[in-house]
């Protein structure tokens, strides 16, 4: 079956007050939403929030909103504008480096596991704001260097670099995992 | 192809976001380069050890909380609306028997916080009209006065404006 409606005919829906097309909406994309949260943060519980407040934005901006970019890229973009907020909100010191590590998600994993997760979200954790946001959308959420830009509102070349950057930056960190 | 374009050129050969023509030459320089397969190598490690860090599962209940907060946000808005002379106590009674279980709901959501919606549906329908009548004996116009406010505001007021 490949009937189900299209992100943008929801949210057309959603302007003219179907709420249930809202809810398809929040289903269809609660998931990248979630992680991309998450790893932006470290932290389940504000990664809800921030989550919640995405979904929030969107409903609210449902008689503004115009399909110029994917609704994909479109919700990103607000996830990764209000994770910026929060940061800077709530652990203004930190806004630009370290994030927590989660314990719960720590308690999950098996010894061994657990200590590449903590060194690998740390190591996320200390990126600057920008190049964490395009290492989130590159390994964990799939977007190609140009929709990374939309997401960003920056230039393809400027993704380039801050993902150069980035890898630079992981490697050393992680330099123990790259022996082999 | 040089060593700098293969090299700018890896992330996408590993995505297969290459042109044919781009691959065929990225394969030939890689076959005679140990400096660019060894990038290629790192690359690769790299997104492994990425990938190999899990996310925990989203909460449950999640989009069930959004809609929940959705709905409270449209009846305090529709609460908003009518004749502010009139006590926003009055202009409950007055509105539909669905816009008052909604703003039920959402005074249950502000007194009890967002945990109340983990538990069972029928646990909270009993709570709510617990709590309606508790908020009744109090009054329930400042709560939904000082209570709607921030609950709506935050949520408008988030800008999407800031330097990245
Ligand atoms: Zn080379």
């Amino acid at each position: 079956m490949n009937s189900s409606p299209a992100d943008e005919t929801l949210m057309q829906a959603t302007a003219g007050g179907d709420l249930a097309a809202f809810e398809q909406l929040v289903v269809r994309h609660q998931q990248s939403v979630w992680r991309t949260a998450y790893r932006m943060l470290g932290c389940q519980d504000e990664a809800e929030d921030v989550a919640q407040q995405a979904f929030l934005r969107v409903f609210e901006a449902r008689d503004r909103y115009r399909p110029q970019a994917a609704f994909r890229t479109y919700l990103y973009r607000i996830v990764v504008r209000l994770c910026l907020d929060h940061l800077r909100k709530n652990r203004p010191a930190l806004a630009e480096h370290l994030l927590p590590v989660d314990d719960r998600t720590s308690a999950q994993q098996q010894a061994a596991d657990k200590e590449q997760t903590e060194a690998v979200q740390q190591a996320i954790g200390c990126l600057p704001f920008k190049q964490r946001t395009a290492v989130v959308l590159r390994y964990y959420e799939g977007l190609c260097g140009r929709e990374i830009a939309e997401a960003m509102d920056t230039s393809l070349k400027a993704v380039e670099r801050l993902l150069a950057r980035a890898r630079e930056t992981l490697e050393k960190r992680l330099g123990d995992y790259f022996q082999d | 192809m040089r060593c700098r374009d293969v090299q700018s050129k890896l992330d996408l050969s590993v995505r297969q976001q290459l042109t044919s023509v781009e691959s065929v030459q990225m394969e030939a320089h890689l076959a005679s380069c140990p400096a660019c397969r060894k990038a290629l190598a790192k690359l690769r490690r790299l997104e492994d050890l990425l990938v190999a860090a899990p996310v925990p599962p989203i909460p449950e209940g999640f989009a069930e909380r959004v809609i929940v907060q959705v709905r409270a946000q449209q009846t305090a808005m529709a609460l908003r609306k009518p004749d502010s002379r009139f006590p926003v106590w009055a202009r409950l009674r007055s509105s539909t028997g669905i816009a008052a279980a909604l703003a039920a709901g959402l005074l249950l959501g502000l007194f009890m916080g967002r945990d109340t919606w983990r538990s069972g549906a029928g646990g909270q329908a009993v709570a709510a009209s617990q709590r309606t009548d508790l908020l009744a004996a109090a009054g329930l116009e400042p709560l939904i006065e000082r209570g709607g406010d921030p609950l709506t505001q935050s949520y408008l007021s988030l800008t999407m404006a800031g330097d990245r």
